[in-house]
C-alpha cells in the first residue's frame, strides 16, 4: 500500500469531501495560500478557490462562531484552529452554542461542523501552544471527539466527521503530521466510536491514543522480542463516543490495564477510561490495579530537554508496563 | 416460531451440565414456565422451565448426555415446525474433552437470554476468558495471602454468584480449616445462591446397657483388678458416661469416614492450622490421618471448647484421662487468662458435648466457625416405653446431630447417626472396635 503522511491524509480527506459535496468548505487562519500553520491545507486554495478555502481574521471566537452558524444553516464547514490551545477563545461558541443547538431546538437544527485543532507538545512552542485538552471536550454531551493516531485513521475518521451531522472536535497530532503510514488509495471511511486493536496480546492491555500510539507500539514490540511479553495495544481513536466494549473485552482478557496519554494525568481522559473499566464486567478479572501514565502536573516547559521529560517517554511507559506485569495480589 | 432451549449456566464454575431426564417428549406441548427437563451440575440438580409455550420439536441430546453450557439442547415451536438444519450437535463424548467454555457465536445472544430462565438468582458472567475466575480484588487478595488458588476457593465455597467475593474465600478457608471434604457433597439439598445451611437431626437411644457398663467399669477400676495393675499408664479414672458416649462417637466416626473427611491437606499458612498453644500442632492433616474433636466444657462464664487431638488413637481409659485433663486445663486457662481470645483456639471440624449433667434434655447445637458438625447429648431420662407389647420404664438419652449441609451430605449424616445410636444401645459393639 502507498504511504503518505498524516498531514497529507487529512488534506486528502478534506479535498475528497469537498469535491463530492459543495456544502463542505474550509476556513481558518492562513489556511489559503499559506496552507495553514502546519501546511495541512497546502495547495487546496488552488483547487477550490478562496470562497471554499477561506482565510479568517485572528479571532477563534469568530471562526468557530461562523462555523456553528454556517453549519446550523445548511453548510458543512471544516474549521481549522492553529493550535488546539486556542479553542479556549471559541469555547462559548463551541460548547454553549454548537454542542447544544440540536438538543435545545428539539432536533430542528443540526450542526455538522468539524473543528480541526492540532494538539500536543514536542515542537518547542511552549506552554500556550502545546497542551492536550481533549478531555474537556469529551465532557460535553453534544460533541464528538476524535484523536486519530495514524494517517489511515486520520483520513477515514475525518471523512466520517465531515459527514456527521453533529459537531466533531478533531484533535490532530502535531508531532504526527510528518509521519508516514499506509493509506488506501480507494475511498474509505472509518466510523467514529470504534476502537482499533493494533496488536493482539494476552499479558496486558496498553490503551493509548494520539501521539502516544507509535511509542506504545514500539514498546510492545520490544517486550515481545526481548521477553516474549505480549502486550495488547488498543487505540480508542474516538474518545466520545467511546468504544467501551472493545476496551472492556481486552482488559477482561488480559487482566491488566495501562492507559497512556500525553495529556496531564490529573483530570485526563485516562481517568474516565479507568473508571469505565473498573465499573465493568472486566472488574472481577483484573489481576492488578488500573494504572495511568500521562503528562506531569506542570505546564509544558519551553526548555526542549524539559519538554521531553514532562510527557510520557519510552522509558517511563516501558517501566510502567513492567511494573504492572509484576504486580501481584498478596505481595 | 422456533425457540432454542439451551443448557443454562447456573454458577460461575459451571461449564457443563448433564441432562437427567426430559420431562416432555418430542411432540408434547409445554406451557411457558412448565418444567421441561431436569439437569444436573457438579453441585445440584434442577428443573429447567420452558421459556416459551410450544411443542417440543426436537430434543438434541439423550438423557445422561453431558453438554457444555449455552449449547442448544432442544427446540420448541409450533406443531409442524422443522428444527433448523445445519446445527445438529456433535454427539458429545462422555465428557467434552476440554470443555472450552466458549459460547457458540451464532446463538450466544440467545443463550444468554435463555440462561436467565433457569431457576438461578443471577445472570453469570458470560464469555469468561479461558481459565479465569471472576473475583473481587478483596477475594483475590485474601486468597493470595492465605495461599489458596481461586479454583480451590470456588470449589470450597460452592458459590453460584457471578463472581467470587471475599466472603466466599473466607467461607472456603473456614471449610478447609475445618477439614472439609475435598469437594462439596454431591447431591445434598443446597440450592444455588443460598447461604450455609444447618440441619439438625433428633434421636433417642436406650441407654440401660451403657449405664450398666459404666457401673461395671467403675467397680472394676476401683477394685484394682490385675488388669488395672498391668497398665503402665498410671492411674486412670473410671470412664464416665460422657467418656463412653464420646468413645462411641469416635467409633461411629471411624465407621463413617464421610463424616470426618481428611483427604485434604491444609496449606501451612491457613488459619486453624497454626500450631496450637503448647506446641500441639494439629495432627488432622497427617498422612494416615487422625481425628480431632472439640469437647464442649461449661466454663465459669461461657462454654469452652478445647480440642482433643488424635482422639481416635486413644483407648477408652486414655480417653477418660485425657478428657479430664483437657477439661481442667480449659477451666484453669479460663480463670487464669481472662478473655484471652478463646476464639483464636483452632476448632476441630466436629465437636461433642454432653449437657445432661445440667438437666438439659436436648439442644440443637450451633456449629462454631470452622466446624461442620456437632453432636450433643442431653440428660438420661426415664420414660414409659413399649417393649414386646409391654409397658416398660426405659432409660433414654436424647441426641442431636447438627451439621452443615454444604459439607456433610444429609444421607451420610443419617447413616452416621444410626450407627451412633446402635453403638450407644449396644456398647459391646464399640468396645469391640476400639481399645479399652
Amino acid at each position: 500500500m502507498r504511504e503518505i503522511t498524516y498531514a497529507e491524509a487529512i488534506r486528502e480527506a478534506m479535498s475528497e469531501e469537498m469535491r463530492q459535496n459543495d456544502d463542505v468548505f474550509l476556513m481558518g487562519e492562513d489556511v489559503g495560500v499559506y496552507g495553514g500553520a502546519f501546511g495541512v491545507s497546502l495547495g487546496m486554495v488552488d483547487e477550490f478557490g478562496s470562497e471554499r478555502v477561506r482565510d479568517m481574521p485572528i479571532s477563534e471566537a469568530a471562526i468557530i462562531g461562523s462555523g456553528v452558524g454556517a453549519a446550523a444553516t445548511g453548510m458543512r464547514p471544516i474549521v481549522e484552529i492553529q493550535f488546539s490551545d486556542f479553542l479556549t477563545i471559541g469555547m462559548d461558541q463551541l460548547v454553549n452554542q454548537g454542542a447544544k443547538m440540536r438538543y435545545m431546538f428539539g432536533g430542528n437544527a443540526t450542526v455538522p461542523l468539524v473543528v480541526r485543532a492540532p494538539e500536543g507538545s514536542g515542537t518547542g512552542a511552549a506552554a500556550q501552544h502545546s497542551q492536550s485538552l481533549e478531555a474537556w471536550f469529551a465532557h460535553i454531551p453534544g460533541l464528538k471527539v476524535a484523536v486519530p493516531s495514524t494517517p489511515e485513521d486520520a483520513k477515514g475518521m475525518l471523512k466520517s466527521a465531515i459527514r456527521d451531522d453533529n459537531p466533531v472536535v478533531f484533535f490532530e497530532q502535531k508531532l504526527l503530521y510528518r509521519k508516514k503510514g499506509p493509506v488506501p488509495e480507494k475511498e474509505y471511511t472509518i466510523p467514529l466510536g470504534k476502537a482499533r486493536i493494533h496488536r493482539d496480546g494476552g499479558d496486558l492491555s496498553l490503551i493509548t491514543y494520539g501521539r502516544m500510539l507509535p511509542l506504545c507500539l514500539d514498546i510492545a514490540k520490544e517486550l515481545s522480542d526481548e521477553h516474549g511479553i505480549e502486550v495488547e495495544v488498543v487505540d480508542p481513536r474516538t474518545i466520545r463516543p467511546l468504544d467501551r466494549e472493545t476496551l472492556i473485552s481486552s482488559v477482561k482478557k488480559t487482566g491488566r490495564a495501562l492507559i497512556v496519554h500525553e495529556a496531564v494525568t490529573m483530570g485526563g481522559f485516562g481517568g474516565e477510561i479507568a473508571a469505565v473499566l473498573a465499573d465493568s464486567e472486566a472488574f472481577p478479572y483484573l489481576d492488578a490495579p488500573i494504572r495511568r501514565v500521562g503528562g506531569l502536573d506542570v505546564p509544558i516547559p519551553y526548555c526542549p530537554e524539559l519538554e521531553k521529560q514532562v510527557v510520557p517517554t519510552h522509558d517511563s511507559v516501558r517501566s510502567a508496563v513492567l511494573e504492572l506485569l509484576d504486580w501481584e495480589y498478596g505481595s | 416460531m422456533i425457540t432454542e432451549v439451551v443448557m443454562p449456566k447456573s454458577g460461575m464454575a459451571m461449564e457443563e451440565g448433564t441432562i437427567l431426564s426430559w420431562l416432555k417428549q418430542p411432540g408434547e406441548y409445554v406451557e411457558k414456565g412448565e418444567p421441561l427437563l431436569e439437569i444436573e451440575t457438579d453441585k445440584l440438580s434442577m428443573e429447567i422451565d420452558a421459556e416459551e409455550s410450544g411443542y417440543l420439536i426436537e430434543a438434541l441430546y439423550d438423557e445422561g448426555s453431558t453438554v457444555p453450557v449455552a449449547s442448544v439442547i432442544a427446540y420448541l415451536g409450533d406443531k409442524d415446525e422443522v428444527p433448523p438444519a445445519g446445527s445438529p450437535p456433535e454427539k458429545p463424548a462422555e465428557k467434552p474433552a476440554s470443555t472450552p467454555g466458549k459460547t457458540p457465536t451464532a446463538s450466544s445472544e440467545k443463550s444468554k437470554e435463555s440462561a436467565t430462565a433457569a431457576p438461578v438468582t443471577k445472570q453469570p458472567i458470560s464469555k469468561q476468558p479461558e481459565g479465569k475466575i471472576p473475583a473481587s480484588p478483596a477475594a483475590k487478595q485474601r486468597a493470595a495471602v492465605a495461599g489458596i488458588s481461586l479454583e480451590q476457593a470456588v470449589r470450597y465455597a460452592s458459590s453460584s454468584e457471578d463472581m467470587l467475593h471475599l466472603r466466599d474465600v473466607e467461607k472456603a478457608l473456614r471449610r478447609i480449616s475445618a477439614g472439609g471434604q475435598a469437594e462439596p457433597a454431591g447431591h445434598h439439598m443446597q440450592k444455588p445462591g443460598r447461604a450455609a445451611q444447618q440441619f439438625t437431626l433428633y434421636r433417642y437411644a436406650r441407654i440401660e446397657t451403657m449405664t450398666e457398663l459404666r457401673k461395671q467399669l467403675k467397680n472394676h477400676f476401683s477394685a484394682g483388678t490385675p488388669l488395672e495393675k498391668e497398665a503402665d499408664t498410671g492411674p486412670s479414672p473410671s470412664p464416665s458416661l460422657s467418656d463412653l458416649l464420646l468413645f462411641g462417637v469416635l467409633r461411629a466416626l471411624e465407621k463413617h469416614p464421610e463424616m470426618q473427611d481428611r483427604r485434604f491437606s491444609v496449606p501451612a499458612s491457613l488459619p486453624g492450622n497454626s500450631p496450637a498453644p503448647g506446641g500441639a500442632a494439629s495432627e488432622r492433616q497427617t498422612e494416615n490421618g487422625s481425628l480431632d474433636i472439640g469437647i464442649l466444657v461449661a466454663g465459669e462464664d461461657d462454654f469452652l471448647q478445647p480440642v482433643l487431638r488424635s482422639a481416635d488413637k486413644l483407648s477408652l481409659r486414655e480417653l477418660a484421662k485425657t478428657r479430664r485433663e483437657l477439661t481442667q486445663a480449659a477451666l484453669s486457662q479460663e480463670s487464669g487468662t481472662e478473655s484471652d481470645g478463646t476464639d483464636d483456639q483452632p476448632h476441630a471440624g466436629i465437636s461433642f458435648s454432653n449437657l445432661g449433667m445440667f438437666g438439659i434434655t436436648g439442644s440443637a447445637g450451633n456449629p462454631a466457625p470452622g466446624e461442620y458438625a456437632c453432636i450433643q447429648t442431653g440428660m438420661v431420662d426415664r420414660v414409659a416405653g413399649v417393649r414386646n407389647g409391654e409397658l416398660v420404664v426405659e432409660k433414654r438419652l436424647n441426641l442431636t446431630l447438627t451439621f452443615d449441609t454444604q459439607i456433610v451430605g444429609g444421607t451420610p449424616a443419617l447413616r452416621f447417626f444410626d450407627t451412633l445410636v446402635l453403638m450407644i444401645e449396644n456398647p459391646q459393639l464399640m468396645l469391640s472396635l476400639g481399645t479399652v
